[in-house]
């Protein structure tokens, strides 16, 4: 098995691939150590959170006051995990969502490392199954001292009280206490060994379509996103970096950029040049006052022509495959097929940016980001600071896309530090303009053997379960892989596992030199699927078969998966009649749902829950959107 | 002049070229109109000059004069801008929120200049306003809502009633 060392491919896929990839930005599995109980760590956390008089653990604070703030794990980009792990910890508390108050949590691996991606990671569409037990059950820690402090209170048993909208009852003596009134008491009591959590058929919360806590100020403007950061005497920083990767700066001419009134001041980085200003517009300005001359390095003549001809020549020689074949070759007509997808620029609405101010003894930031606590990290070397010198921020993301789990800061930092004890705001970086990174370009082939054209069933035999090898790790083009391979290429490519005995792949190593090339939103899927699924339709053509049915069939062992894909087909009308019509001209670009992307897979019984939260969201999307 | 909120700026001594963007953000720290590619190709800096939608990354200070500047902090002081917003509650619009300012600001003056707009009047107004998460179904679908007062059926596997989280 051509698989990362010390990652067997069996992992692999029942992790659905995802865990992997983000193994490496993470810490050790050991110091992702999210616990629903007290921890070391939590007393400072909860101190420098407001000193609430209860915080039995690091995701519940309850105010003297009766406010019930709860501290977000995983950052919030849009994919309303503020609203899905918001319910996970008040479904179990006994309050609603309109009582809540949500938080950013601070970089903190020991209180919010998350084991399934090794850290406080938010990515790989992980954060619900990674933390659906853990929050559920933090929250019914918390709910078990508030009605145990209420019961001792009342000399009553704590089994006759009940918890509803923040308050305990006990009915047989019309008594009530909100959480408020007893979160003092509720603080001295030992942490419970064991909780009770709900049965799911008592669920008020989870399962259920409610609005997201994070719309009001969304809509009104009020929400603070990282570019929105306002410290006092901050300065604003445009960056403009060498267009072509591997270029270095040669010279820059500063004359007409510093006459500029408001700008502050002009730093030069290996690679790129950074003018300082009293605001965006000043800096901005004095960007576009340089001269810059650009050692542009080897990259600069290379074409995506090139680019292309390489990857397909790598894949015409079978020198990128790793997937292996294998077990017996099935019978019938070898179908092929090749995909050709293009390198594609990340771009979050929110163009990349970071806060830092550096003091002598303290590194502050402000930044949305994937991954705080490598943030702290990384600021800490730039800095010469230890790392609990460091203090971060964490904001709404304006977008993720993977975008903002790299190491934007280390740009930011490179050239702040030079600018000294000011706090500043690092803007935009010219090159790629919101990012210099890509998805990789990928040509795909799918080979499959298969039935005989006018077989009845699906053209694919199934191999034995086991013995096939589905997973072409292609060698990495995002830099990052162990040992140059990346799960991304089999992400995704194992939910029709039984229909792919062979998959292959093909990637060149050589791209790696010339372009910045990282995560995409969706990850492995986004391209994955797109193969894998229009090579399913192209076969269920050849077969003469309806492509749902053609998957049905495909499908009988996967129930989950087969009623996923009978819900969607269900949902849009699929097989009766005309697809509804697309609303506008833009609607899909006239071109519906043409098959149901299946992207179920959960094998535990919690995960499996948790994709249940999760699953009504995209699909909402999904439907809804193509 | 830039009316902003309840507050009046006087904001003369900037330079005239200035882009009222970063005027709003930097010199008055009105944040809520956001930056997202500053050549007028996003929508995200969408403000209203005098009621009409404007994008303000490429609009110079000097060429406001003494029109009104409407940012999203102030557009529920309007009657269409507070349909909007309230549709855009109900309907649930939002992912990660970025672009939402632009895209409220747009469609308020959509409603505002056409109280009962058909899909290609909706296409007209919101198409310079981009959003990532792909919210545009139901950009659509909280236009109509707020234009009409009748709640719109959005095709969903979700039947059950949203409850209201805030």
């Amino acid at each position: 098995v051509n698989a990362p060392a010390g990652i067997s491919r069996r992992a692999a896929l029942q992790a659905g691939g995802l865990a992997l990839a983000f193994t490496w930005v993470g810490g050790s599995k050991a110091l992702a150590a999210i616990s629903p109980r007290r921890q070391p760590a939590d007393a400072a956390a909860a101190l420098a959170d407001g000193n609430p008089a209860f915080a039995p653990n690091a995701f519940v604070r309850i105010d003297a006051d009766g406010g019930v703030r709860l501290v977000m794990p995983m950052v919030e980009m849009g994919q309303a995990i503020y609203t899905g792990s918001a319910m996970l910890l008040a479904e179990e508390l006994g309050v609603e969502l309109d009582q809540v108050r949500v938080e950013h949590s601070p970089p903190n691996e020991a209180l919010y490392g998350m084991p399934l991606l090794g850290g406080q990671i938010t990515g790989g569409s992980t954060s619900t199954r990674g933390t659906y037990g853990v929050l559920r059950e933090a929250g019914a820690v918390a709910r078990t001292l508030l009605v145990s402090a209420a019961a001792a209170q009342w000399k009553v048993d704590p089994a006759s009280c009940t918890v509803a909208r923040g308050v305990v009852s006990h009915a047989a003596s019309s008594r009530q206490l909100g959480f408020g009134a007893l979160a003092g008491a509720a603080a001295q009591l030992p942490m419970p060994e064991k909780v009770a959590l709900k049965e799911p058929k008592d669920f008020k919360l989870i399962g259920q379509p409610l609005r997201r806590v994070d719309s009001p100020g969304k809509v009104n403007g009020s929400t603070q996103f990282g570019l929105d950061v306002r410290v006092p005497g901050m300065k604003v920083a445009t960056v403009k970096a060498c267009p072509t990767l591997g270029g270095v700066l040669a010279s820059v001419d500063d004359k007409a950029a510093r006459a500029i009134p408001g700008v502050v001041d002009v730093i030069r980085i290996k690679d790129a040049v950074a003018v300082v200003g009293e605001h965006f517009w000043a800096a901005k300005r004095g960007l576009d006052a340089l001269t810059i001359q650009w050692t542009p390095g080897q990259n600069s003549a290379l074409t995506t022509q090139q680019l292309r001809a390489a990857l397909t020549d790598a894949l015409a020689k079978d020198k990128a495959i790793v997937g292996k074949e294998t077990g017996k070759r099935p019978e019938g007509t070898l179908v092929q097929a090749t995909y050709d997808l293009p390198m594609l620029a990340h771009a979050t609405m929110e163009p990349l940016n970071t806060t830092v101010h550096v003091r002598a003894d303290q590194c502050e930031i402000w930044v949305g980001t994937q991954v705080p606590a490598r943030c702290v990290s990384v600021a800490a070397k730039i800095t010469g600071l230890a790392e609990d010198k460091v203090v971060l921020h964490n904001q709404y993301l304006g977008g993720g896309f993977g975008r903002q789990a790299g190491d934007r800061l280390c740009r930011a930092g490179r050239g702040l530090r030079q600018a000294g004890a000011v706090p500043a705001e690092g803007g935009v970086d010219a090159r790629g303009r919101h990012s210099p990174r890509h998805r990789a370009p990928d040509v795909p082939r799918r080979h499959l053997g298969g039935g005989r054209r006018r077989r009845a069933g699906p053209l694919v035999r199934r191999p034995h379960r086991g013995r096939h090898r589905a997973g072409p790790l292609g060698p990495s083009l995002h830099g990052q892989g162990r040992h140059g391979r990346r799960p991304d290429r089999v992400r995704g490519r194992a939910l029709l596992r039984p229909a792919e005995p062979q998959g292959r792949v093909g990637a060149a190593r050589h791209a790696r030199r010339a372009s910045n090339v990282g995560w995409w939103r969706g990850v492995g899927p986004t391209h994955n699927l797109f193969v894998m699924e229009s090579f399913i339709d192209e076969l269920a053509q050849r077969a003469r078969k309806d492509p749902v049915a053609y998957r049905r069939a495909m499908l009988k062992k996967n129930p989950r998966t087969l009623a996923v894909l009978d819900l969607a087909a269900e949902k849009i009308g699929w097989g009766k009649g005309a697809l509804p019509a697309a609303r506008g001209p833009r609607r899909g670009g006239g071109r519906p749902l043409r098959q149901p992307r299946v992207r179920h897979r959960s094998k535990s019984r919690s995960r499996r829950r948790a994709r249940c939260a999760c699953v009504a969201r995209w699909s909402r999307w999904t439907v809804a959107s193509r | 002049m830039i009316t902003s909120t309840s507050t009046s700026v006087r904001c003369r001594q900037r330079p005239r070229r200035h882009a009222l963007l970063w005027a709003l953000r930097d010199v008055v720290g009105l944040t809520g109109t956001k930056f997202g590619c500053g050549i007028a190709q996003c929508g995200a800096c969408t403000v209203h000059l005098d009621g009409q939608p404007v994008r303000s990354c490429v609009l110079p200070v000097g060429s406001v004069g003494k029109r009104a500047v409407t940012t999203i902090e102030a557009i529920s002081q309007t009657p269409a801008g507070q349909r909007i917003q309230q549709a855009w509650l109900e309907v649930d619009v939002v992912q990660c929120g970025y672009c939402q300012s632009g895209q409220v600001m747009s469609a308020a003056a959509l409603i505002q200049r056409t109280p009962n707009p058909s899909d290609a009047d909706i296409d007209m107004a919101m198409s310079g306003n981009v959003c990532r998460c792909c919210t545009y179904s139901r950009i659509r679908a909280a236009i109509k809502q707020a234009a009409t007062g009748k709640p719109e059926v959005l095709q969903s596997v979700v039947t059950m009633p949203a409850r209201s989280a805030s």
